[in-house]
């Protein structure tokens, strides 16, 4: 079993690399998808139902730092595992079709196979420095996706934001590379805070693997709260998580099979899944009710104001990445919440699976949605909502399996996102305790069925009608995102069947409620009657599609202090201190000396035989002294 | 009995009428062979007569040296007849005053001959040049030789007073060191080739043997360590504005010179002791010092060897006239850059200062290398963009090899360095 883990996690990244080495574009992505596909049957080879850690599997490798390649083999990480490779997968078969005749295919073919093993090892490794690697795999890999596009062209499809849009003085348009540079340099800063933290945890206790943290049991206390929120800007960032949330957003530059990737099967998942595997060992920490409150506040701000995000932005893939960041945020804060009731007494580890569960429930609804809203912008050459409409019509296949996975995602029952969000938002309100918990369930369920109502209707049913003729996009990429929303319905089906004395304690929530009175409303505005507009409400629609103004902080202020920072550093202490001191102030010293030392070169021997005999009588007088 | 040797070194210094009938560098090619047989004569020096026998005929094949030829030979043959004495005084101590007295000897035969090698360009500045090396080396001799009777007979601390201010006179140590510049610029290249390699060499090795004869007074031994740190910061100083390739390596050399004596006087005034070092092990600080010494002037001598050996003018107040790329080894060498051979003495300077706690002293000798650094550059710079095509000679080539090659076997070499 162990050898499948091995095969799985790393057959995506030898089918990459040998891609390489295959000339025609076809035959680097056939390649990959092959990789994915027998990486994606290990999976389930490997798959082992016992408890978290309950089975760990290590290869030393440099034991004197605390190497170990070494991987849990448990539901956690079985379940986790086989989600990444099937979507990985299917998301790479259909980028045979949507990638064909790109100019950077070896680029592209090369990073997705590598993306992929890096989020398998973060997936399956016990240790946290194997951990770490994939870790940075998948920053890496994000960085030269999200950038993929790097000439910059067609701003209407590949950009996000409208190019020429300023805001004070900062521009308001993100292209491919700079949204490359976005995401790789707020993730960077997560993960130095994060790399120290490991080093912190190794030298307190002298292991960093997860099952060997957690046998130490009482011993981890003395950890102490500093290691866990260093720790905790690691997936913070990766997660995009609030203030972190931007790269996210302009990651969309990407091509649309990336932000599939990014948003379902990697990337950001991996901050979350860390926070929920890494609870029962933090949860023995000192102080932990502080982390776990940490995690579930700003779990909680993230889903409420991407949710925001979601709603106002004009984009179909924002609106896709909004929704990612709030359905981050509430996995979030479900973790943080389970993380409270644990030490409440609770047992941990299925409220940490409720959380989890929403990264499955999540993932299999955003898949389908990224990459049909690919295809749309594929056909009808627009990525602005509102430019092109009634799709329904023309893409009839798509506009059926969108539906499907949206109204997975807004948690409608019965589809899957209905249980694992509304048991989710449980943890949540429970997390947060009374009438705030209550408050804070109900107005994330209230804001998804909006903004996600909002797109479908906008896109599929209302809107202009296309300038050109658009016809179904090719059967290998509506295949994929067709059997993964039909997938939301089987899924469901199962967790109906899993969870059925649950099922209607779950639709009596105050969550649910607050569901279906976002869903009422969503119908009434997006489906049947569009076109209702609210000047009272147009100042905070403006808050919240430019985005809080965070763009602006990020790409002005933060950009401009640091820039004038650097200016100062470079004129007060490179130019000033070191280049005067090297380049001016030495040099002009030791030539003066030196000028004058080769003065006493005269060439007259009298005067040499007189320095010499001034020379000797110094060393009379040393031996005297 | 007379010993083998010197009747070997009587028996070159009878050659010379020789010189009138044939090409000197004939004659030297012969000594050279001769040196190289020696060594299965000389074991404890065998070292240094395959050494300099290897040189001088590759120094012979580089130039015609008319009479001048028999020069060159007998100044090998002089720092050969230098070491033999310093590894006899070690192994025979009851003939050590017969051995110093044929080191000092050696060191005359070496300044003679030098000085006819640095003049035979017969142009002015040659003949000048020539004629300060001999002025300042004979009144070194003189101090040296009165010295060591002073230290034996009468007084260890008067006589090392002198024999160390004639050994400031004969390495050129500031602010004895005036001759040296004007020699290196003034006088012909392959007489300044010579002079480095053998004219340095064999004060170095006369040094090392007196030292064992006569242990250098502590008193002495502070003020003369005080004028070697001295003497390095003013040198390397002074280098850094040289521009010309004499001036330059003469700077270099008073450096070097420094360096040398700096780690024996070290020695003596703080005492000498058994001490652990990398690479060495554990051995007396005086043996360190003594590699230091030998190391240190065979890094100096074989570089400026090759270096001047490749010129082609008339004197080396100049920049060289020809690209010769075998010449950027030799002066990497100069410059302490691992794993060539000048890596070597410094690091073992420098762990020697440590050793004997005098972090200090280690302190200047690496502020001094970092002090070097822009004149080799501009050397190694020269090197490279002297016009083309690359010229190198048998010399340069032999030279930058043997400082690869004995750079990297260095840790190797000690035993064969170490009586």
């Amino acid at each position: 079993m162990t050898e499948y883990v091995f095969l799985a996690i790393f057959l995506p990244l030898i089918a990459s690399v040998l891609s390489l080495f295959v000339p025609k574009e076809k035959g680097k992505a056939w390649l990959v998808v092959v990789g994915a596909f027998l990486s994606a049957v290990f999976s389930v080879l490997a798959y082992a139902p016992a408890e978290l850690y309950a089975r760990t599997y290590a290869v030393p490798w440099i034991p004197q730092l605390g190497l170990y390649i070494s991987v849990h083999l448990d539901q956690f990480s079985g379940v986790m595992g086989m989600l990444v490779s099937w979507l990985v997968f299917f998301i790479v078969l259909y980028s045979v079709k949507y990638m064909e005749g790109d100019y950077r295919p070896g680029w592209y073919w090369f990073f997705m196979g590598f993306f992929a093993t890096s989020m398998l090892i973060i997936t399956y490794a016990d240790n946290l420095w194997f951990l770490l690697m994939g870790w940075e795999g998948v920053g890496l890999a994000s960085w030269a996706l999200i950038g993929h596009w790097y000439k910059d062209d067609e701003p209407d499809v590949k950009w996000v934001g409208h190019p020429g849009d300023r805001i004070a003085l900062v521009d308001y348009f993100w292209p491919p590379s700079k949204a490359g540079l976005r995401a790789i340099l707020t993730i960077r800063t997560g993960d130095s805070a994060f790399l120290v933290s490991l080093a912190y945890i190794f030298a307190a206790l002298g292991t960093v693997q997860l099952s060997g943290l957690l046998e130490l049991g009482p011993a981890v206390s003395a950890l102490g709260l500093l290691p866990l929120f260093l720790f905790l800007l690691g997936p913070l960032t990766k997660s995009a998580q609030f203030p972190f949330t931007e790269w996210l957003l302009t990651a969309m530059t990407g091509p649309t099979s990336v932000s599939a990737l990014i948003h379902a099967a990697t990337m950001v998942n991996a901050g979350v899944y860390l926070l929920i595997v890494t609870a029962p060992v933090f949860a023995l920490v000192r102080g932990a009710q502080i982390y776990f409150l940490a995690v579930m506040v700003f779990g909680a701000l993230t889903a409420v104001l991407s949710s925001i995000i979601a709603l106002t932005a004009d984009e179909f893939k924002l609106v896709l990445a909004g929704s990612t960041a709030a359905n981050l945020g509430i996995i979030a804060a479900a973790a943080g919440g389970a993380g409270l009731l644990g030490l409440r007494g609770e047992a941990l580890l299925p409220l940490l699976w409720i959380a989890f569960m929403q990264i499955v429930g999540h993932a299999i609804s955003k898949a389908p949605l990224f990459m049909g809203y690919g295809a749309v912008i594929h056909e009808s050459g627009t990525k602005y909502l509102g430019a092109v409409g009634r799709l329904g019509r023309y893409m009839k296949v798509t506009a059926f399996a969108m539906w499907l996975a949206m109204l997975s995602l807004i948690g409608m029952p019965p589809f899957a996102g209905f249980f694992t969000k509304e048991m989710a938002s449980d943890n949540i309100a429970l997390g947060f305790g009374g009438l705030s918990g209550i408050l804070v369930a109900g107005l994330i369920a209230f804001l998804a069925p909006l903004y996600g109502l909002r797109l479908i209707g906008l896109s599929m049913v209302h809107g202009p009608e296309p300038k050109e003729h658009i016809h179904e996009a090719h059967p290998i990429m509506w295949v994929p995102y067709t059997v993964l929303s039909l997938a939301t319905i089987g899924v469901g089906g199962y967790l109906a069947y899993l969870y059925s004395d649950k099922a209607l304690e779950l639709i009596e929530s105050p969550g649910f409620l607050a569901f279906l009175v976002g869903l009422a409303i969503a119908l009434a505005l997006y489906v049947f009657k569009p076109g209702v507009r609210s000047r009272a409400l147009e100042p905070l629609w403006k808050i919240g599609y430019r985005r809080f103004y965070l763009p602006w902080l990020y790409d002005g202020l933060v950009v401009w202090i640091y820039h004038n920072l650097a200016h100062a550093v470079y004129w007060a202490v490179d130019r000033g201190v070191f280049d005067n001191a090297y380049h001016v102030a030495l040099p002009w010293i030791f030539g003066r000396l030196s000028a004058a030392f080769r003065r006493l070169q005269t060439g007259n021997l009298s005067w040499y035989l007189l320095y010499a005999i001034a020379g000797a009588l110094i060393v009379v007088l040393l031996v005297l002294a | 009995m007379i010993d083998p040797v010197f009747i070997s070194a009587l028996v070159f210094a009878a050659l010379a009428p020789l010189a009138l009938k044939l090409d000197g560098r004939y004659l030297a090619v012969a000594i050279g062979v001769a040196l190289f047989a020696m060594a299965f004569l000389a074991p404890s020096a065998a070292f240094f007569f395959t050494l300099l026998g290897v040189v001088v005929i590759a120094l012979a094949l580089d130039w015609p040296y008319g009479g001048m030829g028999l020069s060159l030979g007998i100044s090998a043959a002089a720092v050969a007849l230098a070491a033999y004495a310093y590894y006899r005084t070690v192994a025979a101590p009851q003939y050590a005053l017969s051995y110093a007295i044929a080191g000092i000897a050696a060191l005359a035969a070496a300044t003679v001959s030098i000085y006819g090698l640095l003049a035979s360009g017969r142009e002015k500045e040659n003949i000048e040049g020539a004629l300060k090396y001999l002025i300042f080396s004979a009144v070194g001799k003189t101090l040296i030789l009165l010295g060591f009777m002073l230290a034996i007979y009468i007084s260890p601390v008067l006589g090392w007073v002198l024999m160390g201010m004639g050994f400031m006179f004969e390495l050129g140590i500031a602010p004895a060191h005036l001759w040296m510049v004007d020699a290196f610029a003034l006088g012909t290249p392959k007489g300044v080739a010579t002079l480095a390699v053998f004219g340095e060499l064999t004060p170095l090795i006369v040094l090392l043997t007196l030292l064992n004869v006569v242990p250098a007074a502590s008193q002495a031994a502070l003020a003369f360590l005080v004028v070697a740190l001295a003497s390095m910061t003013f040198a390397n100083v002074a280098g850094l504005t040289a521009r010309t390739f004499g001036r330059i390596m003469a700077y270099s050399s008073i450096a070097h010179m420094s360096y040398a004596l700096s780690a024996v006087m070290l020695v003596f005034y703080f005492g000498n002791r058994f001490v652990s070092l990398p690479l060495l092990g554990t051995m007396s600080a005086f043996s360190v010092a003594s590699l230091v010494v030998l190391l240190e002037g065979l890094t100096s001598g074989l570089a400026k060897a090759g270096i001047f050996g490749a010129l082609t003018v008339k004197h080396a107040d100049t920049m060289p006239e020809r690209r010769v790329l075998s010449n950027t080894l030799n002066v990497l060498s100069l410059l302490g850059a691992p794993p060539l051979l000048g890596f070597w003495p410094k690091l073992f300077l420098i762990l020697l200062a440590i050793s004997i706690g005098q972090v200090g002293v280690a302190i200047i000798v690496i502020l001094n290398s970092v002090l070097a650094t822009p004149y080799y550059l501009r050397a190694f710079r020269q090197v490279l963009e002297a016009p083309g095509p690359s010229a190198d000679n048998a010399t340069s080539i032999l030279t930058a090899t043997l400082s690869v090659i004995l750079g990297i076997a260095a840790p190797l070499l000690i035993s064969a360095l170490i009586p």
